[in-house]
């Protein structure tokens, strides 16, 4: 690319007006991005500050209860002392932790290799695939957790009647099945959501790398782990971070299993849950609230750790 | 009619609310609005409507309490826009007390008012000495079950627990993969109404202060047997109100609905293709006397925000007496309360028919189970406290947790969520 470049007299005189230009054109800029900022506003921000408000305090009645009504009290940061005290909460990131060291690799390589496949000479009907991987995404939550429930039910759950033809006696609902029934769902809910950004950025990648890859011998295999891989690494990093924080706020998938019948967990099972329970079973709002903005801030943590690890390799 | 309950009180919005309950202006009309999941409550409002042009009631259907019609109703008076009419089941009307959210109609239940309603029920919707709803039905317990597998495996239709066990146990031998029924008392509803049918006490009132115990030796004696239903393999391994009891019900392999009342009206609905099949008596007790606790049975409270306290009251009597309120709920087995007034009762046991239970009369058999109510005060932290024993239920499956270990973390969350609100308890 050749550019001309304008003699100090000439840019002297164009200076004001390229910033009158630019000053148009970050004015315009600005109208496009102010709907987003305003609704990040209203329904981002002003809730969590809403929740920090609710957080502060605490209802508290005297005696029986029953003359008039509980005084909303200021009581500090007595909320996040009752939360963090509670063994229940913490339980609930250790089952966070157990199902994310399940289910996110099995997301991440299972969505890497299923791209990488359909990207492949070998692939047929990539369209056709496609779209049926991505089909359960669209899915909502609570929809694919009540589907899958009847397919645990073990009084009448198809998969449950088909082993027990082999004399196999499963009952999904278990201790022992609960992670990987768990696992099951969101694998099933989010796979097709990473293959679709993997696809794409595999897409991306300029058509003369893989002709000169395979100039120099590279099979398909081949070019696969050592030429497409580490080019879509920005891609991998980022749903890396999508997927750890979902599960970080795993609810919907849980909320479903224990209301439907599951032996082991319980409306309390993570932090999300905790909350959700706290806020429309106790009515503590602000137990609720605390717990809430305890989890926003791990969450926000763990995000910046991940981003930390990944930038070496995004800035390759 | 409602003449005689304003008279009592005296006119004039002008006097302070407190003493004195605001009456029925005749020249004005009133719109009220009213939320509930109970069977058949459009046809009784429609009803209402057309009899009252100056009071005009519009009804939202919400999901039932625990299943989210609770926390629906917290939410919206949370946010201001609550209804001015709702039905609180017993367990739920101390928390919504004591939350605030509940208007004191101690005025307008005068003694000539309480004395409409069942004596058991008027207790359930007095606390702190005050009347805070008008009861509508009560949750009498039923054994419903199937009397053609009954026949079939020779079962007799027990009056003892010790005979249920015993039928249990005749089961087990003849056709094992058929019992007489699931875990039972993993559904917190029904250990209490197990337990207060025993004569157990989980709550009192000491003064100002509460008293809890839901490990009392009538407790006890429920959770002992259970447990040794569930150790002995006497009981379906299948959690309460889940897809997979529907199932085992529908597939004749529990012949037993361990449940109250209103129950008579759901079971056509979940189990269509069994009509004629299921039957009801009371409940077995462990004396073989007429014994019974309360699972559900709800009553009309009204908003502490609402605009207009004396046509909400006007409409909760009438739903809760009036021939027309009753009429068109239970025709054709929609709807099957056992109620607490006496021309309603009459009522409902007139004009219930279905032809899913034949010719039984269900309503002699509710009444035969109401004849051993006993007594119970309900503490004002149920939603979270039976959430906590439903999850403590639920290591009942795989024996780490026994019935009386369930009743232990019932009482630890009793105890705890009211220490939280400040309340006193012993």
């Amino acid at each position: 690319m050749t550019t001309l470049t304008p003699s100090r007299a000439q840019a002297r005189q164009s200076e004001p007006a390229l910033t009158a230009v630019r000053r148009k054109r970050s004015r315009v800029a600005f109208v496009f991005i102010a709907p987003f900022f305003v609704l990040f506003l209203v329904a981002t921000i002003l809730p969590i500050l809403y929740a920090l408000y609710l957080s502060l305090f605490q209802e508290h009645a005297s005696g029986l209860g029953f003359s008039g009504g509980p005084t909303t009290v200021f009581t500090g940061l007595a909320n996040f002392v009752t939360v963090v005290t509670d063994a229940t909460y913490w339980q609930g990131y250790l089952h966070v932790a157990v199902y994310a060291v399940i289910a996110v690799p099995l997301l991440l390589v299972g969505g890497i290799v299923i791209a990488l496949l359909l990207d492949s000479a070998f692939a047929r009907a990539r369209r056709a695939f496609q779209l049926g991987i991505f089909i359960p995404y669209v899915v909502p939550g609570i929809i694919a957790a009540l589907i899958w429930l009847y397919l645990y039910t073990p009084q009448v759950s198809p998969i449950t009647h088909f082993l027990e033809s082999f004399h196999i006696t499963i009952n999904l609902f278990g201790t022992v099945w609960t992670y990987p029934t768990l696992a099951n769902i969101t694998i099933w809910e989010f796979l097709g959501y990473n293959i679709v950004l993997y696809y794409a950025s595999l897409q991306a990648i300029p058509r003369d790398t893989i002709e000169a890859a395979m100039i120099d011998g590279a099979g398909q295999f081949r070019m696969a782990v050592s030429i497409k891989l580490p080019l879509i690494k920005a891609t991998v990093g980022l749903t890396a971070l999508f997927t750890a924080i979902g599960a970080m706020q795993l609810f919907s998938e849980p909320l479903m299993l224990s209301t439907g019948g599951s032996s082991s967990i319980t409306q309390t099972w993570t932090p999300n849950l905790y909350a959700y329970t706290a806020a429309f079973t106790k009515s503590n709002y602000g137990v609720a609230a605390a717990a809430s903005l305890i989890l926003a801030a791990i969450a926000a943590l763990l995000s910046v750790a991940l981003t930390r690890y990944a930038k070496p390799q995004v800035d390759e | 009619m409602a003449a005689t309950a304003l008279a009592a009180c005296s006119s004039g919005a002008a006097s302070s609310a407190a003493t004195h309950a605001p009456t029925l202006n005749p020249s004005e009309t009133y719109n009220i609005t009213y939320w509930s999941w109970t069977k058949g409550s459009q046809e009784a409002v429609n009803a209402f409507n057309a009899a009252h042009p100056k009071i005009h009631v519009t009804f939202e259907q919400i999901p039932s309490g625990s299943s989210g019609g609770y926390a629906k109703l917290q939410d919206a008076f949370k946010a201001g826009n609550g209804p001015d009419v709702f039905n609180v089941e017993y367990p739920e009307l101390p928390e919504f007390v004591a939350s605030g959210q509940v208007a004191d109609i101690t005025d307008y239940m005068t003694a000539k008012e309480r004395d409409m309603y069942l004596p058991q029920a008027i207790d359930l919707t007095t606390l702190g000495g005050k009347n805070w709803a008008v009861p509508y039905d009560l949750g009498v317990q039923v054994l419903y079950y199937r009397s053609d597998l009954f026949t079939k495996y020779g079962l007799e239709v027990p009056k003892t627990w010790a005979q249920f066990r015993s039928d249990a146990e005749k089961l087990k031998t003849a056709d094992p993969g058929v019992y007489m029924s699931n875990y039972v008392v993993d559904d917190p509803a029904t250990l209490a109404a197990l337990a207060w049918q025993a004569g157990a006490q989980w709550f009192g009132t000491s003064g100002d202060s509460w008293k809890v115990d839901f490990t009392d030796a009538q407790s006890m004696k429920v959770a002992s047997f259970w447990q040794s239903m569930i150790s002995d393999g006497l009981v379906a391994k299948v959690p309460s109100n889940g897809q997979g009891q529907i199932a085992d019900w529908a597939n004749g392999k529990v012949l037993t609905n361990i449940s109250a009342s209103w129950e008579a009206a759901y079971i056509p609905g979940t189990l269509p293709k069994q009509a004629g099949k299921w039957a009801a008596v009371p409940m077995p007790s462990f004396t073989g006397d007429a014994a019974s606790g309360m699972n559900g049975g709800s009553s009309y409270a009204i908003s502490k925000a609402s605009k207009n306290k004396a046509a909400d009251f006007e409409f909760a009597q009438w739903m809760t007496t009036q021939t027309k309120a009753i009429e068109p709920r239970v025709t054709g087995g929609g709807s099957s309360p056992y109620l607490s007034n006496a021309n309603a009762e009459s009522v409902a046991k007139k004009n219930f028919t279905s032809t899913y239970y034949g010719t039984q009369d269900l309503y002699k058999v509710f009444a035969a189970s109401a004849a051993g109510l006993k007594h119970w005060t309900w503490g004002p932290t149920m939603t979270g406290t039976n959430t906590a024993m439903s999850d403590a239920a639920k290591g009942l499956t795989d024996g780490s947790i026994t019935v009386d270990g369930v009743l232990k973390a019932g009482q630890a969350d009793a105890i705890k969520e009211m220490k939280a609100m400040h309340l006193s308890v012993q």
